[in-house]
């Protein structure tokens, strides 16, 4: 068996290693060019790589869902059908309203809602790490695919790109903790905007500030992009629906509190679901758009 | 040339390690919570070959994590080569324990490093980290380093075979 080392010599090297650690962090912290340079280069290098071992791997990891989430997937199997079945008996009078609003849209040369060139992009992994509430996609900067972008599938918003090598790009989620986007109610007033703070994985966004009972907002109400000016996000794009506000016909959650005269009171904490599972992603599809600064 | 063929490998290892634990090993998710191989890797290392060793390996395999993750590059690496180090350090009185409780040193530095880490984020202004549940993290990385902790302190004496060998010699004259 291997005699462990002890004294001087161990605390001189936990010294160095320490000394080394914290030299990187302020590096890191500087933005020091040379560093970012040699981890974009190395990162361009060991993703594809990593590409490749998750490809090849999962087949296992598959098996392990399967295993793991069967009765969840189940359950979830049935909801949809149910879905799909009243879905399927919406889309013929959506598909009317649709043409109605583009007819509208073009009279009044506005250009339609997410109409701007688009990137479908594969997801190759997901976080990384326990605290990491990122994924991975397979288009790059060399796609057209760069920071800040707005990252969405056809349920609504999944994230915004906040790494890109070449071939790769790294999404930040939409519920990670301190995630903002400013988003307004549909239908409602257009002033009316508000922004929507990520909580952590798996938990609702939280709108910000007081909500006046005046706006009618009420569990089911759905969120879109708020678009203004400074914003990170273009306009329209679907965010999610309010919850547990205990108002509205389906209202879930504590009922609405009440001031003395029997007024409504402001909402606070109204939680947002987003439309999107951003624990089921298979493919997004990137928003070729920048914030204009 | 003992000390070469160590370092072939820990690189080979930690390598393999990183590539699994990113592509892998994370996606696994038990109650919502992925493993942490790396920091297994660091904690055994640190179990079998001492402090010194150990805080090397944690460096390297924390480094490597480094590369793939949003935090600040070095602190995974500051915080498994700290935790690597005072594991090693608190086996060295208790050489000769069963390995059921260096398996239990495994379990306990795990829930160390997984509270280090966080800590560590959070004093570099990791809001992030808050919006994760810490208690169930640092129990399933716990247990889960646990449940793998004699294949992984095997992985570690592999590492270290070379240099044990070179110096059973010096341990017969002592």
């Amino acid at each position: 068996m291997l005699q462990p080392s002890r004294g001087g010599r161990s605390r001189y090297v936990l010294a160095l290693l320490v000394a080394t650690s914290v030299t990187l962090l302020t590096l890191d912290f500087r933005n020091f060019g040379p560093l970012e340079r040699a981890q974009q280069s190395l990162r361009e290098v060991v993703e594809p790589v990593a590409g490749a071992f998750s490809s090849a791997t999962s087949p296992v990891r598959n098996v392990w869902h399967g295993i793991a989430d069967y009765g969840e997937v189940k359950s979830e199997n049935n909801r949809l059908r149910d879905e799909v079945a009243k879905l399927r008996a919406s889309t013929v009078g959506e598909a009317n309203a649709r043409d109605q609003l583009n007819a509208i849209l073009a009279q009044k040369g506005i250009s339609a809602p997410g109409g701007g060139p688009t990137r479908l992009a594969r997801v190759v992994s997901g976080p990384p790490s326990n605290f990491d509430n990122t994924i991975r996609i397979d288009k790059g900067a060399d796609d057209g695919v760069a920071v800040n972008m707005t990252v969405v599938t056809d349920a609504g918003l999944v994230g915004r790109v906040k790494e890109t090598t070449r071939n790769r790009s790294v999404v930040q989620l939409a519920d990670t903790r301190g995630f903002a986007v400013g988003v307004r109610l549909v239908g409602g007033n257009a002033q009316s905007t508000f922004i929507a703070r990520g909580q952590g994985p798996g938990q609702p966004l939280l709108l910000e500030g007081k909500i006046e009972p005046s706006l009618g907002l009420q569990d089911g109400t759905s969120l879109v992009t708020s678009g203004l000016d400074q914003s990170l996000y273009p306009p329209d794009v679907l965010v999610g629906q309010v919850a547990g506000t205990g108002r509205g016909p389906n209202a879930t959650g504590a009922p609405p509190v009440t001031v003395p005269g029997g007024q409504l009171a402001p909402q606070q904490n109204v939680s947002v679901k987003l439309f999107v599972d951003l624990r089921a992603l298979s493919y997004v599809t990137v928003m070729l758009w920048q914030p204009s600064s | 040339m003992p000390r070469l063929h160590s370092t072939a490998r820990v690189i080979a290892m930690v390598t393999l390690v990183a590539l699994v634990q990113v592509t892998f090993v994370s996606q696994v998710r038990i109650a919502g919570v992925a493993p942490d191989t790396l920091l297994l890797l660091s904690v055994a290392s640190g179990v079998v070959a001492g402090p010194d060793r150990g805080a090397l390996i944690g460096f390297t395999a924390g480094l490597a994590y480094d590369m793939f993750l949003q935090t600040p590059l070095g602190m995974s690496a500051l915080v498994y080569c700290v935790v690597a180090y005072l594991v090693g350090l608190f086996q060295l009185p208790l050489a000769g324990q069963p390995q059921w409780w260096r398996a239990m040193s495994v379990v306990g530095a795990s829930a160390l490093g997984v509270v280090l880490w966080t800590l560590t984020g959070l004093v570099l202004g990791q809001d992030q980290l808050l919006g994760v549940s810490l208690p169930r993290v640092v129990v399933v990385v716990a247990l889960v380093n646990g449940v793998l902790s004699l294949p992984a302190l095997g992985i570690a004496s592999w590492m270290y075979a070379p240099l044990a060998a070179a110096d059973r010699p010096l341990g017969r004259v002592g």
